[in-house]
């Protein structure tokens, strides 16, 4: 069963004259232990989209469930079982309590009985790695650490939807791929469902099942970042250098390929190579093949795959 | 979870935080002191200009007036002023939103987070007692314990129904700039006026009696007052009620309070309920967007 399965989702802000369409017909379906990104430039709506799922915004329209919740009539359902870390580590973190006491203040907000509290913050504090800050001061450590400190609080609970809006913003490469790795390993030990807004393309294509791509409120692009590869996959190229003879230009009835003739300066003499830029649907379904028929037709000095990134399509798709 | 033991745990849960963030303000403690014993003092210095035949029905010693008229001002303070920049507080440090995504009630985080304020105010109600008492000469009876039970218990809700009324205006008529006309007109400028903190009301001019008619303080200072002092009658009517109303005047208090009690406070919780989902409708829980 889907964990979120939402149709038809409306939402604009201001009144009459002044009113501003944010999402336009948006529908969402999210299968458990899946790690959903929605993408999109800012202003796109992807933050008004998470806060209607998450039953804390009145859509204008919008038909479905969430956890099985209708997402109009439950709303209050809904968010007493959904998790939230928002964009900046600081809100919900209080500054002058230490790690351990922010972590134990919101066990009691989420209801954990007495008994199971101290278990529950020490269990989340191994896995995001915060035991050795456990007495720090929020204040005091570092941004990164507070991120997953936020991070652990929306996990006190084990609910199994969590939303996570630009989990890694404002953090340094190695704080944003750590707070990565952690939410990899907690969807695979406790099959945690995460929907995660992010600007960072690369994020989305390193940790994500699939992605939705959004722009000015309307959906421009669904599904696993191969599948948007095959979908706009005409630009990946493969690239042979070698020295051919002029039988390889037979290639062109069989594949889409340019020729091009490179002369290189090495020393005080002048190389001549020829490159071959096939375009193909599919780097991995096409190398092994053109390698073969290339090499019936001379010496092969290099080869170079250019395949399409979640951020060429991002950048097609949103143009 | 929804129960009342989880959302009193959660209070309790607030109140803790909020007694670790003010015991970690070491100086919180001598200023604390420091204030109130400040006050009580001053009251103390009124009483020798006043001398001791101008409290009417509330007996003689000023300090002991004035001593429960600053408690009920501390009381004040908190329930009916405190709502207001609590949920403003709550508002733009972002955490509105996650307190929602829980199973507390709507109104459990904003009592939570006003915890500050009753650890930092509802104690200098008993301190004030103890300065007046110990150094300036205060002296206090008790003459009517079950009307003082439920003075206390009445001035309380219905101030904290007018605080929550304050605070409604946040989100129902967006008051985002950290003031609002409600607890402004009402604390600062009609209670401060015709709330009789420092004097008795029959003092003021008849259209300000009765504008104190329709404020709680008037009935709980007067109640407390008649049943605390040494002195003070039980049966002379002094406030325009009173006089309409043929029955005891601590019972017009009683009534008048409970009235007012059963009136702000669903109505404030009311229309903070009504403020949330609003907020919820436009977008405007936090400023986090």
């Amino acid at each position: 069963m889907a964990v979120i399965d939402v149709r038809n989702v409306r939402k604009s802000y201001g009144k009459k004259k002044k009113k501003t369409e944010v999402l336009h017909s948006i529908d969402v379906k999210v299968e458990k232990g899946e790690i959903f990104g929605l993408l999109g430039k800012n202003g796109a709506g992807k933050t008004t989209l998470i806060k209607v799922m998450a039953g804390l915004l009145v859509p204008d329209s919008a038909e479905g469930h969430v956890l099985g919740y209708d997402v109009l009539k439950e709303a209050d359902r809904i968010r007493a079982n959904v998790s939230l870390v928002a964009p900046t580590a600081d809100i919900g973190v209080d500054p002058v309590l230490t790690v351990r006491q922010n972590l134990l203040f919101w066990a009691t907000v989420y209801g954990i009985p007495s008994k199971k509290m101290q278990n529950a913050v020490d269990e989340v504090m191994e896995a995001l790695d915060l035991m050795r800050y456990k007495d720090a001061w929020a204040m005091e450590i570092s941004a990164g650490t507070r991120q997953r400190l936020a991070i652990a609080r929306a996990l006190l609970v084990k609910h199994e939807l969590v939303f996570l809006d630009e989990p890694t913003v404002k953090l340094d490469m190695e704080a944003a791929k750590m707070i990565r790795n952690f939410i990899v390993d907690l969807r695979n030990r406790y099959n945690i469902t995460f929907f995660m807004t992010t600007h960072l393309i690369e994020e989305a294509e390193e940790i994500c099942d699939r992605v939705m791509i959004i722009d000015k409120g309307k959906m421009k692009a669904l599904g696993s970042v191969e599948d948007l590869r095959r979908k706009y996959s005409q630009e990946e190229e493969i690239i042979v250098k070698g020295n051919f003879d002029e039988r390889v230009r037979n290639l062109k009835n069989f594949w889409n390929v340019e020729i091009h003739e490179i002369y290189e300066e090495e020393f005080d003499n002048i190389q001549r190579d020829t490159e071959l830029r096939f375009k193909v649907e599919n780097v991995d379904s096409e190398i092994s093949k053109i390698i073969e028929a290339v090499k019936e037709h001379g010496e092969i000095t290099d080869v170079l795959t250019k395949r399409l990134t979640l951020n060429d399509i991002f950048e097609k798709v949103i143009s | 979870m929804n129960s009342m033991t989880n959302q009193l745990r959660a209070i309790w849960a607030f109140s803790k935080r909020e007694m670790i963030i003010w015991t970690s303000y070491r100086v919180n403690i001598w200023t604390w002191i420091i204030d109130v014993f400040i006050n009580t003092s001053i009251f103390f210095l009124i009483s020798l200009l006043v001398g001791h035949h101008t409290m009417g029905v509330y007996g003689t010693n000023y300090v002991s007036f004035v001593v429960i008229g600053l408690s009920i001002y501390y009381i004040s303070y908190t329930n009916l002023g405190d709502p207001f920049p609590r949920v403003a507080r709550i508002y733009w440090n972002g955490t509105m939103d996650l307190y929602m995504l829980s199973p507390l009630s709507y109104f459990t985080p904003i009592i939570g987070v006003m915890f500050r304020s009753v650890i930092d105010d509802y104690p200098r109600v008993g301190l004030a007692f103890l300065f007046g008492w110990l150094f300036f000469g205060a002296t206090f009876a008790f003459k009517a314990p079950i009307y003082v039970l439920l003075g206390v218990i009445f001035i309380g809700f219905s101030t904290f129904g007018i605080g929550m009324i304050s605070a409604s205006s946040f989100y129902l008529l967006n008051f985002k700039r950290g003031s609002e006309p409600i607890s402004f007109i009402l604390q600062d400028v009609i209670i401060a006026l015709v709330g009789g903190y420092y004097y008795p009301i029959n003092i003021l001019p008849m259209y300000l009696q009765i504008l104190a008619s329709f404020i709680p303080h008037t009935y709980a200072l007067d109640l407390f007052r008649r049943a605390l002092l040494p002195g003070a009658s039980l049966t002379k009517p002094v406030l325009p009620l009173q006089y309409v109303l043929k029955i005891s005047p601590l019972a017009v208090d009683t009534l008048a309070l409970g009235v007012m009690t059963f009136t702000f406070l669903p109505l404030g919780l009311y229309l903070y309920y009504a403020g949330i989902q609003k907020a919820r409708k436009e977008g405007t829980l936090t400023r986090w967007q």
